[in-house]
């Protein structure tokens, strides 16, 4: 039984942090020169092969950096769309594409259908090319992208939609290699709230021993002191969902799926608490752009609704909690099928 | 370093599993906090103890079986599953049996524990005065020096189980110093001339604790727990033990959660739809504090601090009561086929005593609030103030 981050965990967060921070550091030198793209592809593929908790180390790191860019989408989905395609036969394109974005020398972007119809994905400006998961399975052409009206939470348009027709179609993915993927991206997603959540916590935490009122700071009044305690308190206590979840993926537990749900959902409701109580410790300077707190504020907002709209991920738990609720009661402690 | 339990580990669970099918008793115990109900508790003690289920992670010398944190949590998870009573010693062992193995002389662990395990001796804490209560360093009973002991003066307050308890334990001043200085951790005789309890009211009438009042009652040095004025340090290793999984394991809510679920799965489906999100949530917290359990086995560090851990697990206690009682009013309403309407009546008043039960729990053992100014000022490192 263990929940904790290893030295190795530990460091390799600390490595994305570093190198993201970096100001040399644009995402695809990032990328290339920390091998990002393989970490959830297998080692006999060329990938790093990390597994779950490698994956949350990296994506705990990529929140606590607060950058925005789509890692979900060019870190773990496409990635491991492509090497599942050319595990089951495939075209040139597809060991060609895998080849260029395990060495660093492409990104590719990540797309699934809406409620709508249409093919989602985000920053389509930003990567070389975009695999649709579907069903279907394939390519949406660059010229097929509109940008959407959406905005996220500081104006900035980041969506794009594709007809379902413009897909130029691949082989088709099996249902358990797309929810290994679907899996695996909400643990991540899991990760990145943990990490910012942290991040604008550190932030308040930073600002209220330096900011005077009353002449003295105001991280001494007991009002302060209890908010950013809760933060601590509500992140604290989803962590070890977020490792329990990504433990039994690795184990290949039999309601491994359902606890990355509720480990997704857990943590985006602490990760909003510990960024709206970090607007609220920093006041009026949180509410500006030149404060890192707005950025905690629009990423923590804006993940969840990347993976499909969150009464799915309710349905999914409460479908879960029906049919075995007499496990569930006993999660994480059930015979694994085996080591993965 | 995985989920999987040893097959030592299954094989404790399974024991533990079996033995309490076979001897948890159908009906429910009359209040532990009355004179029939102590009889039934003790007995039930004994029960335990000698089946040495009692105080699986002690030395087996003190009737323990040497369990480490996980097999201990998975015990717990079995004693609460099987419906098993609440353990009328508890605070005794938990706070005062724990304390003595630690900082006790073995002649006193040898004196005190066997009785304690048992049943046969029951022990209430004594730790709140009327005017030490969040601030437990501000403690005036005093504990004068004389010859071979002290003799205790003064009032203590919010003694839980003191009204049915044969010795009680606690803090005491012993000198003239004020603050953490000069504090003494010493046990008493609760039915010896000098000293004088009197029950209180809970908001239902059960007297759940007491008020206890020393006039010159005698205590032996060999009562005395660590050294004499070095009481705060001793306590402290107790407060900790108090707030932490220790006092609330994990698998008494996993036990409550489990029941919710059930009653939930018997609503109809549209029904089932109103209250699922609150359902969700506090199986999840549930799941979280159970996952925190394993993790603080592994690692005892700031992550798992007790005053994290404190206010999660009363809080949800309290929400996890409500989302109960919500529940039940539906099934009434629904008709649900799978209760009758006496087991519906049975069911409500099992979970408004349980809310009853909870809605103490962000009070005692260090309010909500002080564990949060803990975690700001200890773990977070903001300036006290």
């Amino acid at each position: 039984v263990h929940f904790h981050p290893t030295v190795e965990h530990e460091d390799l967060a600390e490595t994305v942090v570093k190198a993201l921070t970096s100001s040399a550091g644009s995402p695809r030198k990032v990328a290339k020169q920390l091998g990002l793209a393989g970490i959830s592809v297998p080692e006999g593929m060329g990938g790093l092969g990390l597994g779950a908790r490698g994956v949350i180390s990296v994506f705990e790191g990529i929140g606590y950096s607060l950058d925005g860019f789509p890692w979900l989408d060019v870190v773990i989905a496409a990635p491991m769309a492509l090497a599942a395609l050319a595990r089951s036969g495939c075209s040139q394109r597809v060991t060609a594409t895998l080849r260029a974005v395990l060495g660093g020398d492409a990104m590719c972007g990540f797309a699934t259908l809406g409620p709508d119809g249409r093919w989602w994905t985000r920053d389509a400006d930003l990567v070389d090319a975009v695999i649709a998961v579907g069903p279907p399975v394939g390519w949406v052409p660059p010229d097929a992208w509109r940008r959407s009206a959406r905005t996220d939470l500081v104006g900035r348009q980041r969506s794009w939609s594709a007809p379902v027709h413009s897909v130029e179609p691949e082989y088709e993915l099996d249902i358990g290699d797309i929810m290994g993927i679907i899996d695996v991206r909400r643990v991540a997603a899991a990760a990145i709230q943990l990490g910012a959540g942290r991040r604008a916590l550190d932030l308040a935490l930073e600002h209220v021993k330096v900011r005077a009122q009353f002449g003295r700071p105001i991280g001494s009044f007991q009002a302060v002191k209890h908010r950013l305690a809760d933060a601590h308190i509500a992140l604290a206590m989803v962590r070890p969902l977020v490792w329990g979840a990504a433990l039994s993926l690795d184990m290949r537990e039999k309601w491994a799926g359902t606890s990355a749900v509720a480990a997704l959902l857990a943590t985006d409701e602490a990760a909003r608490k510990a960024a709206r109580s970090a607007l609220q410790a920093h006041g009026a300077v949180g509410y500006t752009d030149e404060c890192a707190v707005g950025e905690s504020l629009n990423l923590v907002d804006v993940i969840i609704d990347l993976l499909g709209p969150r009464r799915g991920l309710r349905r999914e738990l409460a479908a879960a909690m029906r049919a075995g609720y007499q496990e569930l009661a006993s999660l994480a402690i059930q015979s694994p099928a085996g080591p993965a | 370093v995985d989920l999987q339990l040893s097959e030592e580990q299954e094989a404790r669970r399974l024991e533990a599993r079996d033995w309490l099918g076979d001897n948890v008793p159908a009906e429910q115990m009359p209040s532990m906090d009355t004179v029939s109900g102590k009889s039934a508790h003790q007995a039930w003690e004994k029960r335990l103890a000698d089946a040495r289920w009692s105080v699986v992670q002690w030395p087996a010398e003190f009737g323990g079986r040497d369990y480490g944190i996980v097999d201990w949590l998975l015990f717990e998870e079995e004693y609460h599953a099987a419906g098993a009573p609440s353990r009328i010693n508890h605070n005794g062992l938990t706070l005062l049996g724990a304390t003595l193995l630690e900082h006790g002389t073995r002649e006193q662990a040898r004196r005190i524990l066997p009785a304690m395990v048992n049943g046969d001796q029951i022990w209430a804490q004594a730790w709140s005065e009327p005017g030490a209560g969040s601030d437990l360093a501000g403690v005036t009973c005093r504990a004068e020096p004389v010859e071979g002991g002290f003799r205790l003066t003064g009032q203590k307050i919010w003694s839980s189980r003191a009204a049915v308890a044969d010795r009680g334990f606690g803090l005491f001043r012993s000198g003239p110093e004020k603050g953490h200085r000069d504090l003494t951790y010493l046990m008493f005789d609760l039915e010896a001339d000098g000293v004088e309890v009197r029950p209180i009211r809970r908001i239902d009438g059960d007297p759940v604790f007491a008020e206890i009042f020393f006039d010159g009652l005698f205590v032996p040095d060999v009562d005395v727990i660590g050294d004499r004025g070095a009481g705060w340090s001793v306590a402290m290793s107790t407060a900790s033990k108090e707030r932490g999984i220790n006092l609330r394991s994990p698998g008494r809510f996993l036990a409550v959660v489990s029941r919710l679920l059930e009653l939930w799965r018997s609503l109809p489906l549209g029904w089932q739809e109103v209250h699922a999100e609150r359902v969700q949530d506090v199986w999840t917290r549930t799941q979280a504090y159970r996952l925190q359990g394993f993790a603080a086995a592994v690692d005892d560090g700031p992550a798992t601090h007790a005053s994290i851990g404190k206010p999660f697990w009363s809080e949800l206690d309290i929400a996890l009561h409500e989302a109960g009682l919500a529940l039940v009013a539906d099934l009434r309403a629904a008709e649900s086929p799978t209760f009758a309407p006496d087991d519906i009546e049975a069911e409500e008043s099992t979970w408004r005593q349980g809310l009853l039960f909870a809605l103490a729990g962000p009070i005692y053992a260090g309010t909500n609030e002080i564990q949060r100014s803990i975690v700001a000022e200890r773990l977070l490192g903001l300036p006290r103030g």
